[in-house]
């Protein structure tokens, strides 16, 4: 983010376009021209990785909700639709479920291979703890997919891991009642597990992590 | 690496486009299934054919049935309507071709071409006008056969105007083709199968 740019816009376009709107600047400084320390290995490509298992999943996910229904009594059969109808259907919801898989193989790797090399000392704690947060929200996101499809897994995984909540002193049960939006797991449950708005949530990290590299 | 400098093709520049040319192919491929996701699904397409029952229909008589999730006009036309249309000449038709998913591309628009097995009393065809898709308005229009201060047959787009004859052949308006006739065949002499 400091110092000065190497870009030199070559073609005559680019010059123009560069004139006018300097964002492949950015792009250049963040994608090319990156300074890095030179014992990087390739443990560090995990957060690239990450980045684009994040779009696959906001790509799949985003056809995904085109032909998916939301209520109870037409969840399941709207997946079945999914599998069986749309086209290449099958290959979408496959890639996004096991999308999410591997987008948490990628995630424990990224993880240990901070905790090994300690990429989470000073200055870089807040970038950790951030990362910590996005760690709880992707957890949250994959288990409201997993709800999603309303077959006997997805419902009784809802119902167990929201009374998980139940055990917290005093508060628990009104938690799990507003959780729930009812006092069992039901249509309301279902419809806010539709994690479309947690998507942007993402992207926090590397647009954190690109300017904290290079202090 | 400058690019300035050297004229001549050299083997960099066949690796630049050979890998180019992969990557294109790759993103393309890949593409695909999400490009392809919206197009009519399975379900879409297995309510691909409709049966209509004709043996109720008397003269004069036109229902509309639903296909694909458009309108059909199914119309037993009366002889003056059939009349009208055949009486009207190639050469004064705005749109020549008759327009018949059933016949060659490009048949002549006369009236025994606008339906099928030269059954001519009924006639089949898209409720969709083909200026922008409004529903035409039968038994309306200025080449309806007019019977006392009664119209019949011909169709009428109140959207933009488009006026159709009694064969259902754009006469004059914006609409620049003769109402569409779907595939349909003949179960029986009183049954047909569209789709």
């Amino acid at each position: 983010m400091s110092g000065h740019s190497s870009y030199q816009p070559k073609s005559a376009f680019g010059k123009w376009f560069h004139e006018r709107l300097p964002i492949m600047d950015i792009v250049h400084g963040q994608a090319l021209d990156f300074p890095t320390p030179r014992n990087l290995n390739y443990w560090w490509t995990f957060g690239g990785i990450l980045a684009v298992m994040l779009v696959i999943q906001i790509v799949t996910g985003v056809v995904l909700v085109m032909h998916y229904t939301p209520p109870v009594d037409m969840a399941f059969q709207s997946v079945e639709h999914i599998m069986r109808d749309v086209n290449y259907g099958w290959l979408m919801r496959y890639m996004h479920a096991n999308g999410a898989s591997m987008f948490f193989i990628a995630v424990y790797i990224h993880m240990f291979r901070g905790m090994y090399y300690g990429s989470y000392k000073a200055p870089r704690e807040i970038l950790w703890m951030i990362g910590v947060v996005i760690y709880l929200i992707m957890m949250a996101t994959a288990f409201m997919g997993y709800v999603l499809p309303w077959g006997q897994m997805s419902f009784w995984g809802a119902k167990v891991i929201t009374n998980l909540f139940s055990a917290i002193p005093f508060v628990g049960d009104a938690i799990t009642t507003w959780l729930w939006g009812g006092f069992a797991v039901d249509n309301p449950t279902l419809n806010r597990f539709i994690h479309d708005v947690l998507r942007g949530v993402g992207l926090l990290q590397p647009e954190l992590s690109g300017p904290c590299h290079q202090l | 690496m400058s690019t300035a400098d050297h004229s001549e093709v050299n083997r960099r520049d066949f690796l630049y486009i050979a890998t180019g040319a992969v990557g294109g192919v790759g993103v393309a491929l890949a593409a695909w299934p999400f490009i392809n996701q919206m197009n009519p699904d399975a379900s879409v397409l297995a309510m691909a054919s409709v049966e209509v029952d004709l043996a109720p229909l008397v003269e004069g008589q036109e229902i509309t049935i639903k296909w694909r999730g458009n309108p059909v006009f199914v119309r037993h036309r009366t002889e003056p309507e059939i009349a009208a249309a055949k009486a009207v000449e190639l050469s004064e038709l705005k749109d020549p071709l008759a327009r018949n998913a059933n016949l060659p591309d490009g048949d002549p628009a006369t009236d025994v071409n606008r339906v099928v097995g030269g059954k001519e009393n009924i006639i089949v065809m898209m409720g969709v006008c083909t200026h922008l898709g409004c529903v035409p308005i039968r038994n309306e229009g200025d080449y309806a056969v007019v019977e006392g201060n009664a119209k019949v047959g011909g169709w009428f787009c109140p959207c933009h105007g488009s006026h159709y004859d009694t064969a259902g052949r754009i006469r004059r308006g914006p609409a620049p083709q003769n109402l569409a006739v779907p595939q349909y065949s003949y179960l029986t002499d009183t049954k047909i199968r569209i789709g």
